[in-house]
């Protein structure tokens, strides 16, 4: 009992000392999650005559509908795609008006224009924000989805 | 428990306490900028294309606002931000605003807020200014009240509140 009170002890100097004290009562960076775990893009899967995007987006974060952009880097024919994507949760901002959100999974799909057997390579753009307040720099990935099954 | 075990327990203690502040300072606080360090001298374009640094607001208490058009909560504190340089601009407060964006993002929001201070939309410098300030992750809204004398006096993660902004302004315009 008393080697489990002294531990508790140790912790507790562990924990007062590990607060960022420069923040006081502000939101920490370390109350956010790093960006890739906020909004985690699970590897692209081919899909019939599609490229399938899926993003995890954590609980207590979202993703803006408007700011998800797609665009094929490789290879040319597959440029005149489409970017679909589902209907997001409405919200309601003061100053951008109604704009939709992701929460959760999100699932999208880049239809390509035709047959595309070679390995497609995509850019991808998303922003998103925590609900404590604090919103994350737009993101840039590049991923490849193998040849066409 | 005997006092050569106590010994051992307070110095595990210390141990820890020290791992646990450096951890804060290296992992957590990411740039380990705070409160009492110089500010670090930075240069960013403004949108009439004039370099605006650091050391010309020498003398001012100086807000740093990091922005952008993209970020809800930042537009949200711009009104009260344009309410406080009237309020105390006269009596030595500056508010600038770097926005991690593109100046044709940025312009619309200028006439549609009367914005009275001036704006950035440099974003390599601003972002670079931004880290240099301790946010080295980039989320926004970002300030950093910084005194006469160019000492980083208070560090902001998330929108200002009206309370909040002018007591730490009154605070600071009286020392």
């Amino acid at each position: 009992m008393r080697w489990f009170l002294a531990g508790l002890v140790a912790l507790a100097c562990t924990a007062a000392a590990g607060r960022p004290s420069a923040w006081g009562r502000n939101v920490t960076p370390a109350a956010l999650l790093p960006v890739d775990e906020a909004f985690q893009l699970l590897p692209p899967e081919r899909r019939g005559k599609a490229v399938h995007l899926e993003w995890n987006v954590a609980p207590g974060y979202y993703l803006y509908r408007g700011q998800l952009v797609v665009e094929v880097l490789s290879p040319p024919g597959a440029r005149a795609g489409k970017l679909r994507l589902p209907p997001g949760l409405p919200y309601q901002d003061e100053h951008f008006g109604k704009v939709e959100i992701y929460r959760g999974l999100l699932q999208a799909d880049y239809v390509l224009p035709g047959r595309v057997a070679a390995p497609v390579r995509l850019r991808v753009q998303y922003q998103g924000c925590a609900d404590l307040g604090v919103c994350y720099p737009p993101q840039t990935r590049e991923v490849e989805a193998g040849p066409s099954p | 428990m005997r006092l050569t075990q106590w010994v051992l327990v307070v110095l595990v203690s210390l141990a820890a306490a020290v791992g646990g502040f450096w951890a804060a300072r290296v992992l957590l606080v990411d740039g380990g900028v705070e409160p009492g360090d110089p500010a670090p001298a930075f240069r960013i374009t403004d949108l009439h294309g004039q370099p605006r640094t650091l050391e010309e607001f020498r003398g001012k208490l100086l807000l740093v606002n990091f922005w952008a058009s993209w970020c809800a909560p930042c537009v949200a504190e711009i009104p009260l931000l344009v309410e406080a340089q009237a309020l105390f601009g006269a009596r030595g407060l500056q508010i600038i605003g770097p926005a991690l964006d593109e100046p044709q993002g940025v312009k619309p929001f200028i006439a549609r807020f009367g914005m009275n201070y001036p704006v950035m939309a440099d974003f390599a410098a601003g972002d670079a200014a931004n880290r240099a300030l301790g946010n080295v992750q980039g989320y926004l809204p970002y300030s950093v009240l910084i005194s006469r004398e160019g000492v980083i006096l208070h560090i902001k993660l998330g929108a200002l509140k009206r309370g909040e902004l002018h007591a730490l302004i009154e605070q600071h315009l009286r020392t």
